[in-house]
């Protein structure tokens, strides 16, 4: 009897153990690495794609288009640099450009041939190379990094068609096959799609370029959602404010749920504007945190609580905050309890050129950080008085110094941008470093940002021609990606996180 | 008796004719065609266009004749003249002929003419037309029709072309467009008759047989075969005369140029005989007449062979009187063989095309048995009712005999089998996971025997051994590769159960065996594996209760002690058979083998039973060791490759989250049945409970064996949750069958302990143990609703079928998706994605095993990995070097549109931004991108001087780019052998690795040269044809020749017995004998 139940002891209890020995979860489930756009591809890549979506306007005032690749790499690469047209149909016309080692390129749109204006794509022979284009319309200018992706959904959070302004949405289809895509406005008091934006075909191998002031007159603010019926392209807003400046978009094609402003700063005669976007069906609460350079984690800001309609946007008015200090750089930090993550853009204008900001008068907008990197190129970088060229790093370690080292790749050789060639960046602690003088005259170069701990960099500059500033994300190289991290003082919003009692002043339109 | 019908080839008299033919053409106003009044134009002259006799034969036609002879009259071809033939009208239908059609002639066979009779008529009344139109006094010919025909004989070159017949009273609905037809003469239609018009087979398509309602021949081909064969009366002379006209070198074609009403209900068959009798030995006759001396060698034993099969699956299933046309056609035939041996000689004469040239337009299979398996389908439910009451019925010493009961368990088994499985006859076998299909059966042979495969890129060396399995078991099915698949994917389902029952011959009841094969057939596992597509865990699960049976064996316990006595090694080899069966199509059974080994010591150990822990082992090194010496090839190439651990694993994938009721249950959640599928394991307990002596023991045992399989599920999802892993039905397939025969020794336990005694708890718990057996049924019975065993009917190949347009044996397919999505055995290239390679775009059996990766899969799954990591924007730039075509992105296996995972969705976007690819749009599950620059596998490019090794050429044009080129070579007879024009200063490139490709051209062999480091190019210098070519090692065929004598040696060993001698028993007394037990365990000690 000892036998048998000691038998159906192990039998019973045997297989109810390996029950309760079994894992309560799976296997977690792989996570692809999902790079951000732009990006840079590492030395050792065999080609890189760059898509230059937005161009200059024959409608327009004359507008210069110029495409600036950068080769910081030590090996001599070779683009082919296509320009596509609005004809459907129409073969691109290419041209060949070789990419001496450390060198930068320019190639001027209308030096293409064919239609003077429209996208360009660049397809170089290799990795490590970093692509931006600028546009100049007299006395302003804007200039950002060319994707590095297609998308079949871009976002565009700020457009404004006052009177007297312009809003021009270039859409590009460098593949086979056409695409079609609808346009949702998102207004502060509602959403639609507007029959001309319904059903837009891109005919494949060519850009398009839709004026939204045409269909949306009038409007101070709203938002954009570019979505695809069929295929994938690239977009960029052209965005040009009268008596303000122009600025370039470059939109963001994926949701997130942090979003970091690197090169946030406050001054007189500078309105700074943050508007959070979202495109999903479901509604969210934003938490925008400020992060002011120098201040000790307990006494920054408190943050601003966002609720966020679904497909709607909510701006923030920075200089308008009375608990923000009206002068001094900083960082923004927007997170969401949203899944599906938000869009942001933020806005600066300068009605006067303020003091050792290199900032000029005129108009700018960032585009959003979403991940932060080991490693960062920024792609053109002139030679500039004191005072007028700014890189700006954030270091998103919360516990390591940045050890960070700029270079400058001009004229064949690699240059240190500091003296010393690095710069310590503290712990979850920001810098803004003056480059203009790490050119030497008559050149331009690419500078490299390489730091020991993720970081992330913003560059700053004004035009050369005194007219307009811009301000622009440096592209960060993939193998160095890594998620924006922890950050102290500014807890990462979850799905339990309630909406502000009392809702700091923000202006819903 | 009934007179042999004359067959028109031979001397036999004529018809009984009117004295003068010529007399007997007449129009509607005289008798003598020379003279007419109308002026109506001498049929045999021409005007231009070649002349057509319509020859109308009717006999007693109703009121339709007036349509068919005014759908003549309507017909605009300036050269038609029409002869209607009368076969022995009871009234003259000269009449109605001159009051519709007054140009037509009317020629009177006086006496009851066949079809066949009356149509040779005009053999001798017309002379002069280029083609003759047969017809049915009930076909009328739509405006037109004959124009169609003329000119697609012209256009097809085609000595036989059929009208698209359309019902009479509905001519949206189709009554024929040809036939096809196996090899042995079995006709399958082309199109469903009453099947809706939609113009879905309006192609002039090449068929071998078209219906004689509306059939334009050539006059002289016609004339040369001597018209229709008059000893195969009013069926399947149609056949017969498409069939010699195609051995003589003519091509028969169906077209919708040419559309003809029909209402078949023409009076020309013999009403005496039923069609389908008449079908069967007609069919046997043309075969027996057309095919050659050496064809007949070998198709005539395989048409008696499904004629057996035919005839038992009659007599079976009661159909006796389809079961006398069988016997009816072969002494019919037997009766008529100097008439049919006359006939061959005609046919001899004639005959222009090798056998092979007719095989090739013939369908593989057998049509009689693919129709009665699909008729199955439908037939099922209504013969298993009967099946269950002729058992009941059956005499009382058939239930008590184990012989009867075995025979109609099987029985039993099969019906079920077939029932369960019903849909996938007439469905098909959805492409899902494992459930590869089957294509080019001579070309797997061939790469078997030569050792070389064009999987992936192509290799030398061993083939695996599933290979010749597949062409062995398409031969069983008359070359039906579908009807193979789903037999193999069935065959679990029978094989099982009667191992299991097997286990118990000779040492327990009928009603243990009963329980054995019941429980091992209701478990979830057959069922989930089959639902999911899962091979591998069915060919284990059917070989599990075969392999525990001979480990039980080993042991020389109670009651698996008696008759013959081999030792363990010996018996080994036995076990060692049964595994390598099972490593054909899962190698992993090595392993289960030895984990069920192990099992079974540690359980004889623990019982204190040591010296049979002994045996086993012994038994089991032996086992493994016959199993590599059987499988010697694929031994020597396991050892030698790297990923052997990723071959046996037989999955890319890692498990699923496995929860306690899959555990419990003993499923992977694919077949319903909730806590029912519980009641296996749960009958399992019983023996534990109420069982004393031998039943206890092995009852312990197969908890020993359940428990170890189930303890590694649990080790692989807690510690290895990231590892490749089997899939969970093969996991648990020997923890499934260990508790089947625990749920049986229960019965036995109930039997011999329990019946009988005093009322107890013993007695409730035996009772609550048949009543758990006797519900593990529902699920099972509701598992064979579906009819396919939850398999979806969708798959990805058939989905991506429609995309064509490319020689699908030039050129590549790469398949991205969940390791456990595809319908191949992939590589994972990134975390949870997967990379096959298939020639074409249908994965094979071969592409289930493939071979360990080359330098060109490397460097294939580097350039993917690259793109998918951002790294290219022209993917279709850089496969066209690998000949590839098109990339499939799975994301569901079913193709249903399910979401995708992360990593799949992240691969639909990179590919969705190449700007060389274009996407497919194909079904909801599926990412079809299509490269418009690949190369093909095999292509030629100008100026090997000119390009270097590698070097890309990014503005190279297709003609002078090495990757791309031109394609220009045509498949030989076998997969190895090609052929095709190249150019002085050429260069053949062979985007294949593998050594001993050779280039033979006028000036001799050309040698390879290494390109891209792992292709092949052959430089040329004087343009030729060039043949393309691999042979086969020595080595390697005399190492297949050395496996199969040890495969006959081992064979010999295994079944050689040893007498018992009584004093070399290996066991003590205390090891109980069966019926004369001193316990060895349990509450009896």
């Amino acid at each position: 009897m000892i036998r048998r139940i000691a038998v159906v002891v192990v039998a019973v209890v045997g297989t109810i153990g390996l029950t309760m020995l079994l894992p309560a979860e799976g296997p977690a489930p792989a996570t692809p690495t999902l790079l951000p756009d732009p990006v840079v591809l590492g030395a050792s890549a065999e080609a890189s794609t760059w898509y230059c979506t937005a161009s200059s306007d024959a409608s327009a005032t004359p507008t210069t288009h110029v495409v600036t690749i950068g080769n910081p790499t030590g090996r001599a690469l070779s683009a082919a640099v296509s320009g596509y047209g609005s004809t459907a149909g129409a073969a691109p016309t290419t041209t060949t450009v070789q990419l001496p080692a450390r060198t930068s390129v320019n190639v001027d749109r209308a030096g293409l041939g064919g239609d003077a204006t429209g996208a360009v794509m660049v397809e170089a022979s290799g990795g490590g190379i970093v692509v931006s284009h600028r546009l100049v319309n007299g006395r302003t200018s804007d200039e950002v990094p060319c994707a590095t992706a297609p998308s079949g959904a871009w976002y565009f959070s700020a457009v404004n068609t006052q009177l007297g302004n312009s809003a021009r949405l270039w859409l590009f289809n460098p593949f086979a096959a056409d695409a079609a895509v609808d346009i949702t406005v998102a207004y502060a008091d509602g959403v639609r799609i507007p029959r001309a934006f319904s059903g837009l075909v891109i005919p494949a191998r060519t850009a398009r370029l839709v004026d939204l002031g045409a269909t949306v007159q009038r409007r101070d603010q709203f938002a954009i959602a570019v979505n695809a019926r069929a295929g994938q392209f690239t977009a960029e807003l052209v965005q040009h404010v009268e008596g303000a400046g122009l600025r370039v978009d470059p939109g963001m094609s994926r949701t997130s749920r942090r979003i970091m402003f690197a090169d946030s700063f406050g001054a007189a005669n500078v309105t700074e504007r943050l508007v959070v976007f979202n495109p999903g069906r479901v509604a969210a609460t934003a938490t925008v945190s400020v992060r002011p350079d120098g201040a000790d984690s307990a006494a920054y800001p408190e943050p601003f609580t966002l609720d966020v309609p679904a497909r709607r946007y909510v701006e923030l008015n920075l200089e308008s905050e009375t608990r923000l200090s009206p002068t001094g750089s900083r960082t923004l930090v927007v997170d969401t309890d949203l899944p599906g993550g938000l869009v942001a853009t933020r806005v600066v204008a300068a009605t006067k050129a303020p003091n050792g900001l290199g900032v000029e008068a005129g108009l700018a907008n960032s585009a959003a950080g979403t991940v932060a990197a080991g490693t960062w190129v920024v792609p053109r970088i002139d030679p500039a008085a004191p005072g007028r060229s700014f890189v700006r790093i954030v270091n998103t370690s919360t516990d390591s110094i940045a050890v960070v080292r700029l270079i400058v790749a001009a004229a064949g050789k690699d240059l240190d941008a500091v003296p010393g060639g690095k710069v310590e960046v503290p712990a979850a602690g920001a810098i803004t470093i003056d480059v203009g003088a790490a050119v030497p005259a008559d050149t331009q170069g690419v500078l490299t940002v390489a730091s020991s701990a993720p970081i992330v960099v913003e560059r700053r500059a004004a035009a050369s021609n005194s007219g307009d500033f811009w301000t622009l994300s440096a592209v960060p190289v993939a193998s160095t990606v890594a998620p924006l991290g922890e950050l102290p003082g500014i807890p990462r919003a979850s799905a339990t996180t309630q909406p502000s009692a009392t809702p700091p002043t923000v202006t819903t339109k | 008796m009934e007179s042999p019908p004359s067959d028109h080839a031979d001397d036999d008299p004529a018809p009984e004719l009117t004295p003068d033919p010529i007399d007997d053409l007449v129009d509607t106003e005289t008798t003598d065609t020379e003279t007419t009044d109308t002026g109506a134009p001498d049929p045999v002259v021409g005007a231009g266009v070649p002349a057509v006799v319509a020859v109308l034969v009717t006999r007693d036609p109703g009121s339709w004749f007036v349509d068919a002879l005014e759908g003549l009259a309507a017909q605009e071809y300036p050269n038609l003249s029409v002869l209607v033939i009368d076969a022995g009208s009871s009234e003259d239908p000269t009449p109605i002929v001159a009051a519709a059609l007054p140009s037509a002639f009317v020629k009177r066979v006086l006496r009851h003419a066949s079809f066949a009779e009356a149509a040779n008529e005009a053999l001798g009344a017309v002379e002069g037309a280029t083609f003759l139109l047969f017809c049915h006094d009930d076909s009328q010919l739509a405006p037109g029709a004959v124009q169609g025909l003329v000119s697609t004989a012209f256009r097809e070159n085609a000595g036989i072309v059929g009208a698209k017949l359309v019902d009479w009273d509905r001519p949206d609905r189709l009554r024929s467009m040809g036939a096809k037809v196996d090899r042995f003469g079995a006709t399958a239609p082309m199109v469903e008759p009453g099947e809706l018009d939609q113009s879905q087979h309006d192609a002039t398509t090449e068929v071998a047989v078209v219906s004689t309602a509306a059939m334009l021949v050539r006059a002289d081909l016609f004339e040369d075969l001597g018209g229709f064969s008059t000893d195969i009366d009013g069926i399947c002379e149609d056949l017969d005369l498409c069939w010699r006209a195609r051995v003589a070198g003519a091509r028969t074609v169906v077209t919708p140029a040419g559309v003809a009403r029909h209402r078949e209900l023409a009076r020309l068959g013999d009403p005496d005989v039923v069609e389908r009798r008449r079908a069967v030995r007609h069919q046997a006759r043309i075969v027996l007449a057309v095919y050659s001396p050496v064809h007949l060698l070998w198709v005539l034993p395989l048409a008696a062979l499904g004629s057996a099969l035919d005839l038992l699956l009659n007599v079976v299933t009661g159909r006796f009187r389809q079961a006398g046309d069988i016997v009816s056609a072969w002494t019919w035939n037997i009766g008529h063989l100097p008439r049919t041996l006359r006939i061959r000689r005609r046919v001899a004469a004639s005959r222009r095309s090798a056998d092979t040239e007719v095989r090739s337009t013939q369908i593989g299979g057998s049509v009689r048995l693919r129709s009665y398996l699909g008729s199955a389908r439908s037939m099922g439910e209504r013969r298993l009712p009967a099946a269950l009451a002729a058992a009941r019925d059956l005499p009382g010493h058939w239930q008590e005999g184990s012989g009867p009961a075995a025979a109609l368990a099987v029985v039993g088994l099969v019906v079920f089998t077939l029932i369960a499985g019903r849909n996938l006859f007439g469905d098909g076998l959805s492409v899902v996971r494992e459930f590869a299909p089957v294509s080019g059966v001579s070309a797997l042979l061939r790469g078997w025997w030569n050792g070389w495969s064009s999987v992936g890129l192509g290799h030398n060396g061993p083939v695996p051994p599933n290979d010749p399995m597949t062409w062995l078991a398409t031969i069983v099915t008359f070359g039906s590769t579908a009807l193979a698949r789903t037999l193999a994917v069935l065959a679990a389902f029978v094989i099982a159960p009667i191992g299991s029952w097997r286990v118990f011959r000779g040492v327990a009841s009928v009603r243990v065996r009963l329980v054995a094969a019941l429980a091992t057939l209701v478990v979830a596992v057959p069922f989930d594996a089959a639902g999911e597509g899962r091979l591998q865990a069915l060919a284990v699960y059917a070989a599990m209760p075969w392999l525990l049976g001979r480990i039980f064996r080993m042991t020389g316990l109670a009651p698996f002690d008696h008759g013959v006595h081999r030792s363990p090694a010996r018996q080994g080899l036995g076990l060692g058979l049964t595994a390598a069966a099972a490593f054909v199509v899962a190698p992993i059974v090595v392993v289960v083998l030895v984990g069920l080994g192990l099992a079974v010591m540690v359980g004889s150990v623990l019982g204190g039973r040591a010296r049979a822990a002994g045996a086993v082992g012994v038994g089991t090194l032996s086992a493994v060791a016959t199993l590599a010496v059987v499988q010697l090839p694929t031994t020597i190439a396991l050892l030698g490759r790297p990923d052997r651990w990723w071959l046996l694993v037989g999955s890319s994938s890692p498990l699923p989250k496995v929860d306690a009721t899959m555990l419990l249950r003993l499923s992977s959640g694919t077949t319903s049945g909730g806590w029912l599928l519980m009641a296996v394991p749960l009958a399992a307990l019983v023996p534990l409970l109420v069982a004393g002596r031998w039943r206890l023991w092995w009852a312990a045992q197969c908890w020993i064996v359940a428990l170890g399989a189930l303890s590694v599920v649990v080790v692989v999802a807690r510690w290895a949750p990231d590892a490749a892993a089997p899939a969970l039905p093969l996991l648990f397939a020997p923890a499934a069958v260990a508790l089947a025969l625990a749920a049986a020794l229960g019965v036995a336990a109930f039997e011999s302990e329990v019946v009988g005694g005093t009322f107890g708890w013993r007695q409730l718990v035996a009772l609550f143990g048949l009543a758990a057996v006797a519900l593990s049924v529902i699920p099972a019975l509701a598992s064979a609703g579906s009819g396919r065993f939850d398999l979806p009917d969708g798959d990805v190949v058939a989905a991506v079928s429609s995309v064509g347009g490319r020689d699908a044996s030039s050129y590549r397919t790469i398949w991205l998706g969940a390791p456990d999505d595809l319908p191949l055995r992939g590589r994972v290239i990134l975390p949870g994605l997967a990379m096959g390679i298939t020639t074409g775009m249908e994965p094979s059996v071969e592409n289930l095993q493939p071979p360990a990766p080359g330098d060109g899969e490397l460097a294939l799954a580097s350039v993917v990995r690259a793109t998918l990591n951002g790294e290219s924007a022209r993917l279709g730039r850089q496969l066209s070097a690998f000949a590839v075509s098109h990339v499939v992105v799975v994301t569901d296996p079913t193709a249903a549109g399910a979401e995708p995972t992360p990593e799949v969705a992240n691969a639909l976007a990179t590919l969705g931004a190449q700007l060389d690819l274009r996407e497919v749009s194909v079904a909801p599950g599926l990412g079809v991108y299509e490269s418009a620059i690949a190369g093909a596998i095999r292509r030629r490019v100008p100026t090997p001087a000119a390009v270097k090794d590698g070097a890309q050429s990014p503005t190279g044009t297709a003609a002078t780019d090495p990757e791309i080129g031109r394609p220009g070579f045509r498949q030989g007879d076998a997969p190895t052998w090609w052929r095709g024009p190249v150019s002085a200063g050429e260069s053949v490139v062979l985007s294949m690795q593998g050594r001993d490709w050779r280039l033979g051209t006028h000036e001799g062999e050309v040698s390879p040269k290494p390109f891209q480091r792992w292709a092949q190019r052959f430089a040329v210098t004087r343009g030729s044809t060039a043949t393309l070519s691999v042979e086969g090692s020595t080595g390697h065929r005399l190492l297949l020749i050395v496996q199969g004598l040890l495969i006959l040696v081992t064979l010999a060993a295994a079944r050689g017995r040893t007498p018992v001698r009584p004093g070399r028993r290996r066991e003590p007394a205390s090891v109980p004998a069966a019926g004369d037990p001193p316990p060895t365990t349990g509450d009896d000690t």
